[in-house]
């Protein structure tokens, strides 16, 4: 197929019958795998044929009457009957005489090929079929996603996400299957169907007629029982869509649940909806069975008019015996390919229906043209020249205007300024702009053509769209940053011969089902677009836009709290190392001591928990996480040997009844659980029984399992924070003793499962800020960690780590939606990346809405700054929709909307002097 | 030994808390940070948003307002004196800045725990509304006497 037929079929809407669909993507494997089922019939008949032959001939003896009989093995010769020829035989290979014993392992030999040749046929036709239909399954959802991706936007406001989801994957998850045998099904059964028919014909015509009526009373009469269960099917799907939708909108909408005590309300909206579907699940199941019972009824009284009227004509002796037998064994046959028909049919309405039902949701008239996304390798050429709106109007879908004939014209490099209330029209125009909201009339051309005809490579690369609302996605903030810079692979990893000859399967299995194909995991980041020469020196662009929405330091903030593999980056933590060194000098000379106390192999750690103190370490394979610690018997030994396991359990005895009596009639969710560091609030109502169980009961006599959950607690305790008094010097030096007894018993074994807190070495479980400090920051001091932290950045900064922890930084999670972030830091990011793709014009859509007026205000100034242009970055043009209209002055031109139409546009400054609307807008 | 039973015991002789029961109170205290201040550091300086209030176990501190010819001290605070009350009760803004004069002690109690109390405490609830009228009155008590001395000013 050619591009261009591709893309004539991609714009088509989708085949809205699903055989009609399967038919023409898999007509060729459909027509072999028919074949190769026909070519294994012969095999299956033998190996049912051959046990009768082998019980009957060498086993029974039947022709071996006489002790030195022989049969003859492998005669094929074909009996031909009379109208050919006159009869006779032709004898293609006339076989082995054989004696009884060898005839029989002879034959039962070819059984045991002919199973293993059967199986294997099986097999094959088994796999192609899940492979046919896989492939399918694969096309038919890719398909689906390519529609999403070129719905017009105002699409997404009929249909939800999560509908969308659960259409796409569990909705055509039954079609796998079927798509495999939904053309070899009805051929071959019909085929069996139809010899056994010929053969009763062939036996007697009338008694061949009735089966024939029965069976077309049955076509008739089913598929007007079906009509109501096809029916009910549709409702199935669309209730069950709808629900994966609501539950959808619960979730999303969970806090206005909680602060409006609407929990109750949702729950009974969900329990009418199971109900619905209940109740139309079961109907449907009534009436399936019901149909069933027909059918199975129908396939029973054929044989009853076989007996009585067989049997009448037989006694009346009209009809041969033989051949009633003969019919009735035929009619035998029937039921199960006729039954067998029979669902694949049912199947094959029910899966039409539902293929139909999403195809629909599928179909829109107005998605846009495939060719606009066609994948486009080079650099496009930058826009310049001007943009040129004319007549435009814009209407939702409610009919009312968002914007009335704006008629307008600016330089792509201009820095233009917007402003207008909410809902005056700036934000449609802003969309339009942005090819986010077609025009209902009028038009916008950029560079001379039409602006909604020009590919995304074009509008996608050379302009950039930002609003206060953009979505983020988990990933690393790295990836976050660079996905605007994204378009088409751009260089291949580097493969070795089996990840080569893997890729190329990947990419021939993916032309097979109609996806496209590029690899995901190529380098798919243009980086000269962002002005930097690869990915060594990206992070240098990176940290320029992200110093434009003053973001850098959050990235040098987090990058302290991110852990580092020493295996991977060996030098950055011999670097780190550095830091802890110069760190500890400092604490020496200055005030600084008293805010960290430092960690010391002979020395208790009061900031540090006694697990802490302990273990002198942190677990590195969850084996002695604090949680584990009192059943750990290792611990549990070294306690005992310190006299320290009886000490502990007053503490923890003690820290319970504390929790106890504090915390016991407090709800879960309360804020003063917050506080509570050495137990789960969930917890109180376990300790209160133990607590009544152990009083005035001696330590040895206590039960072990409520010794364990008493040990546990203590473990957390840090005497500065909780404050009772738990810890005195003498068990101090016990802890001390017991941490030295641990470390020279550990075994060999156990000792990778501790990562010790010593001065020369890197510790892989704790963040880098702990391994700069091997400390902890002390308790009691409001400035303190601010402090360390300033502290930390001057020695990173002496280090000239700066860049390397910038990296490290840049790898944080940002969680599902970019929660990990505040709303702050996702418009910064979401702002600073459309920076980074270098565009020729900038479209800014209200995108700083969540910060203080002092930032939005440095930002614009920034970025205007940005867009005249240095050495490095070339100038480009401003389009942003304020809101603060004050700062339009900084701007070279201001639109000013009102009421959905234009109704100023000059400079802002002298506009300001005059009576102007916008005048009005700044008072 | 426990510095809690301190901390409770502190916080029992504050007015405002002395009918709270003493689980009550050692919750609060439980769940306050204990912390200290240097010489010349701010507790809280005037315009910040409320998060926290203070109660003073250790040393003196001053509390300044700042006015057109700079910073002027309107009073000191001593051992048991509990400051920032009033604004985490609502939304305003610290009205005066709190700065140690010496080496400080204090008990830090948030926002979230003093109002958790309050709403579940109604003994505590009525001891912050009695001292709320006691200031009341005081203040109206000086505007009065401030105006009546106006006016034989200006008379």
């Amino acid at each position: 197929m050619s591009d261009k037929d591709e893309i004539y079929l991609e714009n088509q809407p989708l085949e809205k019958n699903l055989l009609r669909y399967v038919w023409n993507h898999t007509r060729r494997e459909q027509l072999w795998i028919l074949s190769v089922i026909l070519i294994s019939m012969p095999t299956l008949f033998l190996v049912l044929d051959l046990p009768k032959n082998i019980i009957n001939k060498p086993v029974q003896g039947i022709g071996f009457e006489d002790v030195t009989a022989t049969a003859t093995f492998l005669n094929l010769s074909i009996d031909y009957p009379d109208w050919v020829f006159g009869g006779g035989t032709l004898t293609l290979f006339e076989g082995f005489s054989m004696e009884r014993l060898p005839y029989l392992l002879a034959l039962s030999f070819s059984f045991l090929a002919l199973v293993c040749v059967n199986g294997l046929f099986k097999f094959y036709i088994n796999t192609y079929k899940g492979r046919l239909g896989e492939r399918m399954l694969r096309r038919l959802r890719y398909d689906l996603v390519d529609r999403v991706l070129r719905f017009p936007t105002n699409q997404f406001r009929r249909v939800k996400a999560s509908e969308i989801a659960s259409m796409v994957k569990d909705e055509v998850e039954p079609f796998g299957e079927f798509i495999g045998d939904a053309f070899v099904m009805p051929v071959f059964l019909g085929g069996q169907a139809l010899i056994a028919f010929v053969f009763i014909l062939l036996q007697n015509v009338w008694l061949g007629l009735l089966a024939v009526g029965v069976i077309i009373f049955q076509m008739i009469l089913i598929p007007i029982l079906r009509r109501r269960v096809l029916e009910l099917g549709r409702m199935r799907q669309l209730t069950a869509r709808q629900l994966s939708g609501r539950i959808g909108e619960v979730v999303d909408g969970i806090t206005a649940v909680h602060v409006n005590d609407t929990s109750n309300l949702e729950r009974a909206e969900i329990s009418s909806r199971l109900g619905r579907i209940f109740d139309i699940r079961y109907e449907l199941y009534q009436r399936k069975f019901f149909v069933k019972f027909i059918n199975n009824f129908l396939a029973q009284l054929t044989p009853f008019l076989f007996y009585v009227i067989g049997g009448y004509f037989a006694i009346r002796g009209t009809l041969d015996i033989g051949q009633l037998v003969a019919v009735i064994a035929a009619y035998k046959e029937l039921p199960s390919p006729i039954n067998g028909l029979i669902v694949w049919d049912q199947k094959r309405v029910d899966i039409n229906i539902k293929y139909a039902q999403i195809v629909e949701q599928f179909n829109t008239d107005e998605a846009l043209d495939a060719r606009l996304q066609k994948p486009v390798p080079g650099p496009v050429e930058p826009l310049d020249g001007n943009v040129v709106v004319s007549n435009l109007v814009i209407n939702d879908e409610s009919g009312s205007s968002l914007l009335e004939d704006v008629d307008t014209k600016f330089g792509v490099h201009d820095v233009v300024a917007i402003v207008g209330p909410v809902n005056s029209g700036t934000e449609a125009m802003a969309n339009a702009l942005a090819r986010l909201q077609n025009p209902s009339s009028g038009r916008i051309l950029a560079k001379g053509s039409n602006l909604f005809d020009m590919p995304e490579a074009i509008t996608g690369r050379r302009m950039s769209y930002v609003s206060g609302d953009s979505f983020l996605p988990q990933d690393t903030m790295e990836n976050t940053l660079l996905y605007p810079l994204k378009h088409v692979p751009l260089a291949e990893r580097p493969l070795d011969e089996a990840e080569k000859s893997a890729k190329t399967r990947w990419l021939a299995e993916a032309r097979a089902s109609g996806n496209i194909e590029l690899d995901i995991n190529d380098d798919w980041v243009d980086y000269k677009a962002a002005g930097a020469a690869g990915a060594e020196d990206i992070h240098i662009q990176i940290r320029r836009v992200l110093e434009i929405v003053e973001l850098d330091q959050v990235v040098f903030d987090l990058s302290l709290r991110q852990t580092l593999d020493p295996a991977e980056n060996e030098q950055l933590c011999a670097k780190i190392l550095e830091a802890r060194e110069r760190f500890r000098g400092r604490l020496e000379q200055e005030e600084l001591a008293k805010y960290v106390e430092l960690f010391d192999g002979k020395l208790y750690n009061s900031q540090a928990t006694i697990a802490e103190n302990l273990l002198f370490g942190t677990s590195s394979d969850g084996m002695f996480t604090p949680d584990k610690l009192a059943s750990n018997p290792h611990i549990r030994k070294v306690l005992r040997d310190g006299g320290l396991d009886e000490a502990l359990y007053e503490m923890g005895v003690e820290l319970a009844s504390t929790a106890v009596e504090l915390f016991a009639d407090l709800s879960s969710d309360n804020p003063f659980f917050e506080q509570l560091n050495f137990m789960a609030p969930d917890e109180i109502d376990d300790y209160q029984p133990i607590l009544a169980r152990v009083a005035g009961v001696d330590f040895d006599q206590v039960k072990e399992a409520d010794k364990e959950m008493l040990l546990r607690l203590p473990f957390n305790y840090v005497e500065p924070r909780n404050r009772l008094g738990l810890l005195n010097d003498e068990y101090r030096e016990r802890i001390l003793k017991a941490r030295h007894q641990f470390q020279q018993d550990l075994s060999d074994e156990l000792e990778g499962s501790i990562s010790f807190y010593q001065k020369d070495t890197y510790n892989r479980m704790a963040t880098i800020q702990d391994n700069i400090l091997l400390g902890r920051v002390a308790y009691g001091y409001s400035d303190a960690a601010e402090r360390v932290q300033q502290e930390i950045q001057q020695i990173v900064e002496e280090l000239n780590l700066q860049d390397d922890m910038f990296k490290v930084g840049l790898k944080f999670n940002i969680g599902t939606a970019g929660k990990r972030l505040t709303e702050v830091q996702r418009q910064k990011i979401s702002f600073a990346r459309v920076l980074l793709k270098r565009s020729d014009l900038l479209i800014v859509n209200r995108a700083l809405n969540a910060m203080d007026s002092r930032t939005q205000k440095r930002i614009v100034q920034r970025v205007i700054k940005l867009s005249r242009g240095d050495e490095n970055n070339p100038p480009f043009g401003i389009f942003w929709v304020l809101m603060a209209p004050a700062y339009a002055q900084l701007f070279d031109r201001v639109l000013v909307f009102d009421g959905g139409r234009l109704v100023e546009d000059g400079d802002p400054v002298e506009l300001a002097k005059t009576e102007s609307a916008y005048a009005a807008m700044l008072v | 030994m426990s510095k809690l039973k301190d901390e409770v015991d502190l916080l029992r002789s504050i007015p405002m808390f002395s009918n709270v029961p003493p689980n009550k109170l050692k919750l609060l205290a439980f769940a306050s940070d204990r912390m200290t201040f240097d010489k010349g550091q701010n507790l809280f300086m005037q315009g910040d948003a409320a998060d926290a209030a203070y109660v003073i176990i250790e040393g003196t501190a001053d509390v300044l307002v700042s006015t057109s010819e700079g910073e002027s001290s309107v009073a000191k605070l001593e051992r048991n004196a509990f400051v920032g009350d009033m604004a985490i009760f609502s939304d305003i803004n610290r009205t005066a800045t709190v700065r140690a004069l010496e080496h400080l002690e204090v008990l830090r109690i948030k926002k979230e725990h003093m109002m958790e109390m309050v709403l579940d405490t109604p003994s505590l609830t009525l001891a912050v509304l009695e001292t709320l009228v006691d200031r009341l009155t005081k203040t109206t008590k000086d505007l009065s006497e401030a105006r009546l001395e106006l006016q034989k000013l200006s008379a």
